[in-house]
């Protein structure tokens, strides 16, 4: 199949779906993932800047360090996913469900969290000046860098939980 | 040869008029190459859209002495070339350019996080009082602001001043890198928009470098006035003076429903890689 580019760009893939694929390494710049569904797929190390995920489905697939600079997966599904030392800066995770996901180690400059359910999640970053998280929801399973405290920035702790 | 009408000296076999930067067809009142994509072009006036037109098809009001910008009338162009003048003088005044300081220090030494605007501190001598002299002024200072070699000392002031004379004042950066902040104070008149959140500055200095170099950046895409592909480019053409060309692309909804002007976008100091 065909994954489309905004940049016109066409990178082919050898089967019928997206889901479990390897696209490790691969450059998907500006690559288009609309809806799609990517559950359990592989970015390991992919060029992802500026690709864009809206309302995609991304349960247990992996970002390791990956570089999705501007990448936008507002309303995507991303339960369990893996963006260990992934670069995300200012990526938009927009009203996406990070239930259980594992950001140790990534950088997350600018990055959008707003509404985001970071329930479970491992937000252990490296680096993260002026995350966005207005509105986003963790529980007291969710882990943060050492002296973050969420609720500065506008994060909301379950109720179930406070 | 001989000269003509515009005072420009006409190739008889041609007929055509040379203007230095371009020839121009007095039979069709058209140059017959385009001007420089932005270098005399402003929203303001759809007439300076018109990349052939002679001084905004009005020959009789307004002149073009060399091929690149229009002047609009005696009064205006004196006018403009006052405020430059002004913004210049006012940098002296309120202590920007502080020669013997620079000059010590050696470095481009970015104050108040390169936001400032020159006037701010402290009132300025000189005041614009009318449209031109407004546009000679902010002229002058958007090259002194976005070019930290004129926070070194008069040479810039200078440059900033011929610049402005030029009436294509492009923003020049000729230092050996720029601050995040100085990318994002140079960029803020740029006229695309953009959909993207953020660019990295020591991305965009590589990009600079590669077109001092006299490489040719390659097109950029764009979807009305939106860029779909090339920021870092397009970042580096404006800051140089040599903006990219473009090519039609399609925009894709997150972009379109983002877009907003290109200045506004933030300007990472970490460096993410891209060349």
């Amino acid at each position: 199949m065909q994954i489309r580019c905004w940049t016109g760009e066409v990178v082919e893939y050898p089967a019928e779906s997206l889901v479990g694929a390897d696209l490790s390494d691969k450059n998907l710049h500006r690559a288009d993932f609309s809806s799609a569904d990517l559950s359990n797929s592989n970015f390991s190390r992919a060029d992802l800047r500026n690709a864009e995920f809206p309302a995609a489905k991304l349960d247990g697939a992996r970002f390791i360090e990956a570089r999705g600079m501007n990448a936008y997966f507002a309303g995507a599904s991303c339960q369990n996913a893996v963006f260990e030392r992934a670069m995300m800066s200012y990526a938009n995770f927009e009203d996406v469900d990070l239930t259980g996901a594992d950001f140790s180690g990534s950088v997350v400059d600018g990055v959008n969290f707003i509404r985001a359910n970071l329930s479970g999640a491992r937000m252990g970053w490296s680096s993260y000046e002026d995350p966005k998280l207005e509105g986003a929801v963790f529980d007291k399973t969710t882990t943060w860098p050492e002296g973050f405290n969420p609720v500065i920035h506008g994060a909301v702790l379950r109720p179930e939980d406070a | 040869m001989a000269q003509r009408f515009t005072g420009k000296e006409r190739d008889a076999e041609t007929g055509l008029d040379y203007f230095g930067a371009r020839y121009m067809s007095a039979a069709q009142g058209r140059f017959t190459s385009p001007d420089a994509p932005f270098a005399d072009q402003h929203t303001i006036d759809p007439q300076s859209w018109n990349l052939y037109a002679y001084v905004r098809n009005n020959p009789l009001k307004n002149t073009d002495p060399n091929g690149r910008d229009c002047f609009q009338g005696v009064v205006s162009c004196a006018n403009y070339v006052l405020g430059g003048v002004g913004a210049v003088t006012n940098a002296f005044s309120s202590g920007i350019i502080n020669l013997p300081n620079r000059l010590a220090d050696g470095l481009v030494a970015p104050f108040n996080g390169g936001q400032r605007v020159f006037g701010d501190l402290v009132p300025d001598a000189f005041t614009a009082t009318n449209t031109d002299q407004r546009q000679g002024m902010e002229a002058a200072n958007a090259v002194m602001l976005v070019s930290p070699l004129v926070e070194l000392g008069a040479a810039r002031a200078v440059s900033a001043t011929a610049a402005t004379l030029s009436k294509s004042a492009p923003a020049v950066a000729e230092a050996s890198s720029l601050t995040a902040a100085e990318i994002q104070a140079g960029l803020k008149n740029a006229p695309l928009k953009t959909g993207q959140e953020a660019i990295s500055a020591p991305a965009v200095n590589r990009y600079m470098d590669k077109i001092r170099g006299g490489q040719t950046a390659p097109p950029i895409k764009v979807d009305g006035n939106v860029i779909v592909d090339g920021n870092h480019r397009y970042a580096a053409g404006v800051l140089t003076g040599k903006p990219p060309a473009t090519t039609p692309g399609t925009a894709s909804p997150s972009q379109v429903r983002n877009a907003r002007p290109f200045g506004q976008m933030k300007v990472d100091p970490k460096d993410w890689g891209n060349h």
